[in-house]
């Protein structure tokens, strides 16, 4: 008898496939904002100092006379200082491999005194002809990270309060572009302290996750690049010290909204608790998507248990 | 053996069952022990193959898809948990915990089908009408109506598939719709002009309350008495998060197990009894 047209299981396994399907599909999609620099962000510094050095070492021996000329002279002497921490620390944190393979190329060019010599030179070139390399990644010249002059009254379309005088203006995350190449380091901590006061309101079974000094994550030189939030900065550093952290982002503000740190969640300890993030000791009134860091800032993760009135 | 009313469990009273399927499904649906659950899941399956036989390993296929689903979602949009598998391509962390949380849910969910298609079986609509016909007689009329009408449905979508080899799937979806509504209006009309309803008027059943049901109240009430209490005294707790643990002290923990299992097993056990007593009293003749 033909009486099957679409078959009974067929039909079943069909809607069921479909669901999965837009379920699968739902799931990825819900967060717009990844975080692919992290994949190539340790190929990318070892790139970076190598043929920063190999570039620079060449184009300082042919043009020494050009560094010297232009305006970002002052800038420059400022900067050298920072710009050398910088790369010794950035070699310390993530490139074992590169500092590695600087100590062996140091250690045969001690070895052949010759050698040594003209790498000592070069070294003193080196630094010379860094300064112009990286002239333009001076904090100000990051065109999105603009202060507020304190005038402007009115709320922005996500409903945010004005700015106070002399704080970072929040950005479009949509329009940031990130600049791979413009390395940085700032410090990022992350600590839920106020739990340790309040542990009598704390969710039962939650008790294992909380550190006894209550600093989840430390980093004094966080590494990020130009045109990176707060958020990425965030998700970046946990995600590379496989700290669990969950997300969402939230259409209405424009920005990602941390939910949990460490296991530790929104209204874990008390229906007014959650996450709150600082910068330089300010807490901005909008979402860590729309803050650009710039290099040396402070950036604080803290948990509150009252709405943030016991963190300031 | 695999017809209904003959068992032992059917033939009490339907208040007996009617307890004993509340304190069951309530038990499993509010508590997130996975222990709890793969003990009610393991029960209920021992009983309907009792009920069914071989059928019920199609019962359990036909409800395995909901099962996994449910193993397969608790991750996508639940990322909490200490373990972290890995990422999702949105960024959020797949952990290990969420996973077996899924999985609980869909043992859950499993346990919870596989008591419904018993309740289906030995809840038969005569038994809800006994149940509450006299105390709220318009909504056990529902009920049954509602518990009878997809087994219905699908007996009658077969019989039009058969009637009309030609037309689609979807043609005669809306055939058995538009059959569906006559058919209630007529059976409502039918209903009123035989005066159901109406006060003052008398039914009559065939169910007795007997010993048997006294003693069976009593064993269930007492058993699901103590996992309750163990319950809500905090002692079956299960966490999934941050890392899987169970709270509690030892001994009373597997006193609340041993309680539950009992509880689960009850019709099993009168099934059980039944049988033995048959065979003793066969040799004996």
């Amino acid at each position: 008898m033909k009486k099957f047209h679409i078959g009974k299981w067929n039909k079943g396994y069909f809607c069921f496939l479909l669901l999965c399907i837009f379920l699968l599909l739902a799931g990825c999609g819900s967060g717009e904002y990844t975080d692919n620099n992290f994949d190539n962000a340790n190929k990318i510094v070892e790139q970076l100092t190598e043929e920063a050095a190999e570039q620079t070492v060449d184009e300082a021996s042919k043009n020494d006379d050009k560094t010297h000329s232009e305006k970002g002279q002052k800038s420059n002497k400022k900067l050298k200082d920072k710009k050398n921490n910088k790369s010794e620390q950035d070699s310390d944190r993530t490139l074992d491999t590169s500092e590695d393979k600087v100590k062996k190329t140091s250690d045969t060019s001690e070895a052949f005194s010759e050698k040594a010599n003209k790498k000592k030179t070069k070294k003193v070139l080196k630094s010379s002809a860094d300064l112009e390399y990286n002239k333009d990644d001076n904090a100000d010249t990051n065109p999105y990270i603009v202060n507020s002059d304190g005038k402007d009254k009115g709320k922005d379309k996500y409903n945010t309060e004005p700015i106070p005088e002399g704080e970072q203006l929040p950005v479009e995350p949509a329009d940031v572009t990130v600049d791979t190449n413009e390395a940085a380091t700032c410090s990022l901590i992350v600590e839920c302290k106020t739990v340790l006061n309040n542990s009598k309101q704390l969710k039962k079974g939650k008790e294992s996750i909380i550190p006894p000094d209550g600093i989840i994550y430390q980093n004094s030189e966080a590494v990020f690049y130009e045109g990176e939030s707060v958020y990425d900065v965030l998700c970046r550093e946990l995600k590379e010290h496989s700290i669990h952290y969950e997300f969402t982002f939230t259409p209405g503000y424009n920005s990602d909204y941390i939910e949990g740190i460490g296991n530790l969640y929104e209204r874990d300890c008390g229906s007014l608790s959650g996450w709150k993030y600082f910068v330089n000791s300010w807490s901005p009134n909008y979402g860590c998507s729309r803050y650009i860091v710039k290099r040396g800032d402070k950036i604080e993760w803290r948990y509150t248990c009252d709405l943030g009135k016991d963190l300031s | 053996m695999d017809k209904g009313h003959t068992d032992a469990f059917s033939n009490l009273n339907s208040i007996s069952n009617f307890i004993f399927f509340s304190a069951e499904i309530i038990l499993i649906i509010f508590v997130t022990n996975p222990i709890l659950q793969v003990i009610s899941f393991l029960s209920a399956i021992f009983y309907a193959f009792f009920l069914f036989g071989s059928k019920t390993f199609l019962k359990l296929a036909q409800c395995l898809p909901l099962a996994i689903l449910s193993a397969i979602l608790n991750p996508l949009f639940s990322h909490e948990g200490a373990t972290i598998i890995g990422y999702w391509y949105s960024g959020n962390p797949i952990t290990k915990e969420s996973v077996y949380y899924g999985m609980g849910m869909g043992i859950m969910v499993l346990a919870m089908l596989m008591w419904f298609i018993i309740l289906n079986r030995i809840m038969t609509v005569d038994k809800w009408i006994h149940l509450f016909g006299r105390i709220f007689p318009n909504i056990a009329l529902l009920f049954s109506m509602v518990m009878r009408f997809l087994p219905k449905l699908r007996r009658r979508y077969r019989e039009m598939k058969l009637a009309n080899p030609d037309k689609n799937a979807f043609e005669l979806f809306s055939m058995l719709i538009t059959w569906g509504l006559e058919v209630s209006v007529d059976t409502a009309d039918s209903m009123s002009a035989r005066g159901y309803g109406v006060c003052g008027r008398s039914s009559y059943t065939i169910y007795h309350f007997r010993m048997a049901d006294a003693y069976f109240i009593t064993v269930s009430l007492v058993l699901a008495g103590f996992v309750f209490w163990d319950i809500f005294s905090g002692r079956l707790v299960f966490y999934y998060y941050p890392v899987l643990a169970v709270t509690g002290e030892k001994g009373f923990m597997q006193f609340g197990y041993v309680c539950f299992l009992l509880f689960s097993m009850l019709p099993f056990i009168l099934e059980i009894k039944e049988v033995c007593k048959w065979s003793f009293l066969q040799s004996k003749i």
